[in-house]
């Protein structure tokens, strides 16, 4: 068994790369996505059906930090005590109510899946928001690698310059690469008003010299570099290659958001997540595959009913200019949008009119990337304390991402220690969110 | 000479700290370590490195215990002295300088998530308060026990206590507060047994539950007092009457605005910290047959060493003794265990904040020795590293390879590491500021703050209910212009975003703010006087950041990171490399990244660096050959020499006229009128000034190689 699956995964990994290369290479899928469905038709897609031709080609992944509460967002409850004072709102998609923190999105719910029932049983932070980044417990002898970093692996870089993934807001301890190989590294982006920082050669100092300043700096490094051949040491050079090409790339000014019209940038929000995530539309646009944008303040112990109006009109604003805008330009069908979070928060209010930590139920939302609109999918029971219909674990819902964009869900890649990994664990997608 | 430009090993020692260990006690405690070693190396067969050279040993050294690489004076006069106990005393003037102190600091904010932004307490800047605290603490040395022994017994106002920031840091999640205790000073992670019994480990819920119930009880809102004593005061104004009246005069404009008025005026007051009784019970949803939910739990310790409440004694009091004292099992294993990674680049247990039961050193022996002198130090941290520092493996070069964490390593030598981002940073800085450890925060400004809310509490606290009543009833009125202007901003602001005007809703955002700062005004002055400090209670306090002539001309931005707001702001130079977010503990990383590269290439930081007036230039300028100048900025930025081969290498780039010298003696003709010899004179030496940036320039560009190189930013 073992051995016919290396087979077949070597053959995969061979017919993949052509399409793969002709996607990179040509800039457009010449080999239309039916080259995926013939692949999962090689008897290696089992999760998937011989039909199934994924659409999303990238990803732009939201990510609520703190732990976003369901209650008062995508899962209302209100008439209910736990519901606190968060009303319902009808949507322009029937059957889909969201809270009334979200208005905007309302107009758009015809293009999103509500997932309602979401659980996990990482109530903390760190090891709720590692796990939903990666589909696997944290542990402290190996970093998994986070969704991007999956992708580029699996699927390779569609743009030859620009990096594969970019996380905007991260914090410093996102998983980032993880195991893989640095080439993998998603970019950390600070600040999107500022765009690529440190893009531009010093004053005064031309490209002969740069090359000539760098051919030094290599020689120098010669036996240093020869005596520490290790990979903390040699990812640094990957770096700075990686760096370099990007300096010279013709797709810089994808960074650059004052080329977007004021009227453009104020629709998304003046707030760095607003524009992070007018960044993350100029750089799928470009192809770059997988950007993460991150909204932190969620975390909402206390003074929940007017923290999350708050947090909530910064999302609002931002992800419905960007529906609007991705399906004016036509991307919304090759561009999936995923909004995650590392759980929910507990139906009881406490003493603090705030909300604690809860993974037992908790919702998430996908859109375009070929998912159906107006759908809810999943639920929870009239408090919201439990999932009573369609559990989805963390795992599932990465799966479905990962199967919305054709990568093999049963692909195993070895960590350095040898020890087998695929990119959504034991995780089945959601097929029917399609 | 001037003192300031001494390096620091040969200034006379200002200021001498009680050393905890004899000479010969010292000397033995050197010598056990370097012992237990030698035997490990040869159990286990491990071929020792060489040691490195005393230039590279230097560097290191610098790294570890000053927190930035070592400046071309100081190296240089190291390498020039011929003192037989040299190494000694860079070592002991080392660990007593403000540089080491900076560098401590750094792994505190670490280890604490220090941030000078705070959510608990933000109104009144409560995190510059801790963050300030903290920093007194390191300059002072307060050994490792004390400083967590006055984290979780904190209690008051972080004036009377800025070790309350401990609590405001995780104001209303005291669950949180205690995984977080657990993680840092007995390197055992609870969180999980926080929602259901830890999956890996030996921890149950119900545990969890038991310890946290120690500081469950932690108010992080206060002045309640003063509040209730006001409260009794109006209510014994309204006795007799009915309680509809009662009722009506509550709801009446009046008493709204002097509720308001009441508010204001205790708000400097409102945060700190307090241990009360309140019971922690379980959750409603507890799972397990040990308990029903919702059922309170009594306090117990998660080890065997008992907790013991002396008479007179308060619960948590008892708990920061239990957690403390050299019989917990953990503590202090868990600190040295902390601090030998912080020299040696690894842990004799890794992780170092994830011990269990079955947790087996690398060395054991070496554990146990290391547990035992932290306790002969009596947690004296500068003490313990002054010793580390003398080990006979902190001088070897690091092996070509690092162990991954499963396997055990057993300390030939220090691990290859990068430098971390604010040894980074602050190696820069000392390359492009003069006396870059002496570049310090105005602290003056953050005790004046300490003073003004001291002064504002006796004030407050020293008036009778009468006279507090007056004052609201005063405030009320003083206040009832600006309340109504605030009122009416909102209402505006409320407009303004349904017609999603953003432009108004900026502009009134801030004139909202502008306001809220004179209804401030309005209160501190009414209860202090018309001359008091208000920017003291809100906001930094003023400049932390004075004019120092000492820096007259230098880069406004160039401070140690230390001296920084702390974490430094997304997009810093410092955040690139990885300095904790200071969301949790121990959150820092090294890893390689574009930004870094890109940065290394193209940063800001270049302009402070090739100012004319930085260290590094200074001495470039003073050297006059070629190869001089090659050497300078070896010695400056890898700090050794340059081999001759890489010297030849280097000569190379240069152009001809870089090291074709400058003819300084151009003679002016005699015969020239007075005023033309002047205009002559000028233009000779503004060609001169011009041929010598010329030449300068180019060896920037050497500089740079340099700092590209790996060499740079490893230490080896």
């Amino acid at each position: 068994m073992n051995i016919n699956f290396s087979l077949f995964s070597d053959e995969l990994n061979r017919r993949r790369f052509v399409s793969l290369a002709a996607k990179s290479f040509l800039g457009v899928s010449i080999l239309p996505w039916a080259s995926h469905s013939s692949l999962s038709g090689a008897g290696l897609g089992l999760n998937r059906p011989l039909n199934h031709a994924p659409k999303a080609k990238n990803v732009i992944y939201l990510y609520m930090s703190g732990g976003m509460t369901h209650l008062d967002t995508f899962d209302p409850k209100s008439g209910t005590e736990t519901g606190g004072p968060t009303q319902t709102i009808k949507t322009n998609a029937d059957g889909v109510q969201l809270a009334e923190n979200l208005p905007l999105l309302a107009n758009h719910a015809d293009k999103i899946a509500v997932v309602r029932g979401m659980t996990s049983t990482k109530g903390a932070h760190q090891q709720g928001n590692y796990f939903m980044h990666t589909s696997y417990a944290q542990r402290s002898t190996i970093v998994h690698p986070s969704m991007g970093a999956w992708m580029t692996r699996l699927d390779g870089r569609f743009n030859p310059t620009l990096p594969g993934a970019v996380v905007v807001g991260g914090g410093s301890r996102h998983p980032l690469s993880g195991f893989l190989s640095t080439t993998h590294q998603p970019l950390a982006v600070g600040n999107p008003n500022e765009g690529l920082k440190n893009i531009k050669r010093l004053w005064g100092m031309t490209e002969e010299k740069f090359e000539q300043g760098l051919d030094l700096s290599q020689r120098l490094d010669r036996s240093f570099t020869q005596k520490y051949n290790l990979e903390k040491v040699n990812a640094y050079s990957d770096m700075y290659d990686d760096a370099v090409r990007l300096m010279k790339s013709k797709d810089l000014k994808a960074f650059d958001l004052k080329e977007e019209s004021e009227s453009t940038r104020e629709s998304y929000g003046s707030d760095n997540f607003g524009q992070g995530v007018l960044l993350a539309r100029r750089l799928v646009e470009r192809q770059v595959r997988f950007v993460e944008v991150q909204l932190g303040g969620w975390d909402t112990h206390q003074n929940n009913f007017s923290r999350v109006p708050e947090r909530c009109a910064i999302l609002d604003q931002a992800l419905s200019a960007l529906l609007d805008d991705l399906s004016k330009r036509g991307l919304l069908e090759e561009t999936l949008i995923v909004l995650a979070t590392e759980f929910g928060r507990t139906p009881n209010i406490n003493v603090n009119d705030g909300r604690d930590h809860y993974p037992k139920a908790f919702s998430c939302m996908l859109a375009g990337g070929g998912i159906r609109g107006g759908q809810v999918w999943g639920s929870t029971d009239e408090e919201g304390r439990e999932v009573i219909e369609n559990k989805v674990e963390i795992p599932d819902f990465n799966a479905t991402i990962a199967y919305t964009l054709g990568l093999p869900l049963d692909e195993i890649i070895y960590s350095p220690t040898r020890r087998p990994f695929t990119l959504s664990d034991k995780g089945q997608p959601l097929t029917q969110l399609i | 000479m001037n003192l300031k430009l001494m390096p620091i090993f040969l200034l006379p020692l200002v200021i001498v700290f009680g050393e905890k260990l004899s000479k010969q006690e010292f000397e033995v405690e050197v010598d056990t370590i370097n012992k237990i070693l030698e035997s490990t190396y040869q159990k286990h067969e491990v071929r020792v490195p060489e040691k490195l050279d005393d230039a590279l040993f230097v560097r290191r050294l610098y790294i570890k215990a000053a927190g930035r690489i070592p400046t071309h004076d100081e190296l240089s006069s190291y390498l020039s002295s011929s003192s037989k106990g040299k190494k000694n005393q860079l070592i002991n003037d080392l660990v007593n300088s403000s540089a080491f102190d900076s560098q401590m600091f750094n792994w505190w904010a670490d280890l604490l998530r220090l941030k000078t932004r705070m959510r608990g307490g933000n109104q009144i800047g409560a995190g510059q308060l801790y963050v300030h605290w903290v920093k007194e603490q390191v300059g002072k040395n307060i050994p490792f026990d004390e400083m967590a022994y006055n984290l979780v017994t904190a209690e008051g106002y972080p004036w009377e206590d800025g070790a309350v920031g401990y609590y405001l840091r995780d104001a209303g999640m005291p669950l949180d507060n205690m995984s977080n205790t657990t993680q840092i000073f007995l390197g055992t992670q609870m969180v999980c047994a926080q929602c259901h019994n830890h999956p890996f480990d030996r921890w149950t819920q119900m545990e969890y539950y038991q310890m946290a119930s120690y500081t469950y009880g932690i108010n992080s809102s206060k002045g309640g007092d003063i509040q209730s004593k006001i409260k009794k005061y109006f209510e014994k104004q309204t006795k007799g009457l009915s309680s509809k009246d009662k009722q009506k005069k509550a709801t009446s404009k009046e008493a709204q605005a002097l509720r308001r008025s009441v508010q204001e005026m205790l708000r400097p007051l409102r945060y700190g910290a307090t241990h009360t009784n309140r019971k922690l019970t379980l959750p409603h949803d507890y799972q397990y047959a040990d308990a029903k939910p919702k059922s309170e739990v009594s306090a117990s310790p998660i080890f065997d060493n008992a907790i013991s409440q002396k008479d007179g004694e308060s619960k948590v009091h008892a708990y920061g003794e239990w957690l403390t004292t050299p019989e917990n099992p953990r503590f202090t294993k868990v600190i040295a265990n902390r601090i030998w990674k912080k020299v040696f680049g690894r842990g004799l247990v890794e992780p170092i904040d994830d011990w269990r039961d079955d947790t087996v050193a690398s060395i054991p022996e070496l554990l146990d020795h290391l547990g035992q002198l932290m306790v002969r130090v009596d947690y004296d941290l500068r003490e313990f590293q002054r010793v580390l520092f003398q080990v006979k493996a902190f001088e070897n070069a690091s092996p070509a390879f690092i162990p991954n964490i499963e396997t055990p390593y057993f300390f030939e030598a220090p691990l290859l590491e990068r430098m971390s981002a604010e040894q980074i940073w602050d190696s820069l800085v000392a390359l492009s500021i003069p006396e870059a450890d002496d570049r310090k925060q105005n602290s003056k400004t953050i005790e004046n703050r300490l003073s003004r809310f001291q002064e504002y509490q006796d004030e407050i606290y020293s008036l009778n209910a009468d006279r507090l009543a007056k004052l609201a009833r005063k405030g009320a009125k003083a206040s009832k212009d600006i309340n109504d202007q605030m009122e009416d901003i909102q209402k505006q602001l409320r407009e303004a975003q349904e017609a999603d005007d953003r432009e108004a809703v900026a502009r009134l955002r801030r004139e909202y703010g502008q306001a809220r700062n004179q209804q401030r005004t309005v209160f501190a002055k009414l209860v202090m006087g018309p001359e008091f400090e208000v920017k003291s209670l809100y906001g930094n306090g003023g400049n932390i950041y004075n004019k120092n002539d000492r820096w007259k001309g230098y880069s406004s931005q160039i401070y140690r990171a230390s001296e920084l707001q702390t974490p430094a702001q997304p997009g810093h130079f410092l955040q690139e490399f990885g300095q904790s977010d200071r969301e949790i503990s121990d959150n820092a990383n090294r890893d390689a990244s574009v930004t870094q590269a890109l940065t290394l290439l193209n940063g800001t930081f270049y302009g402070a660096l090739f100012n004319k007036e930085s260290p590094l230039m200074k001495k470039l300028t003073e050297a006059t050959s070629p190869e001089e100048k090659i050497k300078v900025l070896f010695f400056s930025i890898l700090n050794r020499e340059p081999t001759k081969e890489e010297l030849k290498m280097c000569m190379a780039e240069l152009s001809q006229a870089a090291t074709k010298s400058i003819d300084y003696n151009q003679k002016i003709p005699e015969h020239l009128s007075k005023e033309k010899k002047k205009v002559l004179k000028k233009q000779i030496e503004k060609k001169l000034a011009w041929e010598k940036f010329n030449r300068t320039r180019e060896y920037f560009a050497i500089a740079w190689s340099l700092i590209n190189t790996r060499q740079f930013s490893f230490v080896q």
